[in-house]
């Protein structure tokens, strides 16, 4: 299972989750398979409008399962329900804490 | 003459102005490009004869066809689409009717249908003939109504006033190109002075003849007076800040209304563009 946290810096040990979804500044993404994480800048954060959904287009390139993060709005709601990604939100606090939700 | 009235920052008196010309010019067309709040007919006070609405066209998927491939999304320079596992997600707010989509879709899966974002109102008051556009709430593109509105209904010949959105983006770009003369209407404050210059610097790179009007024209520095005298554009009239003019406002009486004096500062102040012109 692959799941995204929306981080606020790049190392996903220190990092908190940020609030934002759509123009969050990272993504942590964690493998719960093989343990491994990645961490990537979100390309949709500096975007003119649509950013949730550049977000998840993006989120769904890298095969996640699970979404974590603060707020969703309706444009990733729907996104992320068509592209079958699950959610948790309302999660606040630190990645490594946030990822435990999911199972991670 | 096609004679637009902008001012970059809002509330600085185009409306205030637009209506007074057309009231004193009385053989005019009006059109109201402040689609987001029009509110010129509070002063003109038409009869609205008719009523269309506008729609901008709109991807519409043939899930028979659709292999979620994706490529829709791709050419959509405005996030609009989200193709996910078995569903296609049109987000009709953010698209912006180009049909990139429907080129770039290799299974001919996509059509187009209308998507109803505003309306254009047709009146008339004695010899004005009045046309206003509205902007649906929660809709965002007023852009291209303000452009299928100056296609449809401004290029007749003789005289057409234009109220234009406050700003400087695009939606004053579309409402002052191909116009005959462009009248920035400002006041006497940094912040007026600041916007003004704005839309200067936008009225020269589009290569329109300009005018300046300052409004509540004894408020503010002599600095900032002096500053807009300085900016190379011919300052055509000035409206004083009066307790009177605003009182009037407050009720929707026209300022020529308010102040009849101004019915002939007004006819000099066209006689003035058309000569520039």
């Amino acid at each position: 299972m692959r799941v995204a946290v929306s981080a606020t810096e790049a190392n996903h040990n220190v990092a908190g989750v940020d609030p934002r979804f759509g123009r969050c500044s990272f993504f942590a993404i964690y493998d719960s398979d093989t343990g491994e994480w990645n961490s990537f800048p979100n390309p949709a954060k500096e975007a003119v409008g649509g950013a949730a959904i550049k977000a998840v287009e993006f989120l769904k390139s890298k095969n996640v399962d699970v979404v974590v993060t603060g707020n969703l709005g309706p444009n990733a709601t729907s996104s992320l329900s068509a592209a079958g990604i699950r959610v948790i939100t309302g999660v606040t606090g630190k990645v490594l804490d946030a990822v435990k939700m999911a199972g991670g | 003459m096609k004679v637009v009235i902008g001012s970059g920052k809002g509330g600085t008196g185009k409306t205030l102005l637009s209506t007074s010309l057309a009231l004193t010019l009385e053989y005019v067309r009006y059109l109201d490009l402040d689609v987001e709040e029009p509110n010129a007919h509070i002063f003109i006070k038409p009869d609205i004869r008719e009523r269309i609405p506008f729609s901008i066209p709109v991807p519409e998927i043939d899930f028979n066809r659709c292999t979620y491939c994706g490529e829709c999304a791709k050419a959509c320079e405005f996030g609009a689409i989200f193709v996910g596992s078995n569903t296609v997600n049109v987000f009709e707010k953010l698209c912006h009717g180009c049909a990139s989509c429907k080129l770039a879709c290799p299974e001919n899966a996509i059509s187009e249908r209308p998507y109803v974002i505003g309306e254009i109102s047709i009146g008339k008051r004695d010899k004005i003939e009045y046309i206003m556009g509205y902007l649906k709430l929660t809709e965002a593109l007023s852009t291209p109504l303000i452009r299928h509105i100056k296609k449809e209904y401004g290029m007749v010949s003789g005289d057409i006033i234009m109220d234009a959105p406050p700003g400087t983006s695009c939606p004053f770009v579309q409402s002052i190109s191909d116009t005959d003369f462009v009248i920035l209407i400002t006041e006497p404050t940094p912040f007026g002075l600041s916007d003004l210059e704005i839309s200067v610097e936008i009225v020269r790179d589009m290569k329109l003849k300009a005018g300046i009007v300052i409004n509540r024209a004894d408020l503010g520095s002599k600095e900032v007076k002096e500053k807009i005298s300085g900016l190379g554009l011919p300052v055509l009239l000035e409206i004083p800040f009066s307790r009177e003019i605003a009182v009037g406002y407050s009720k929707g009486i026209p300022l020529v209304d308010v102040l009849p004096e101004y019915r002939e500062k007004i006819k000099k102040l066209w006689e003035r563009i058309r000569e520039m012109v």
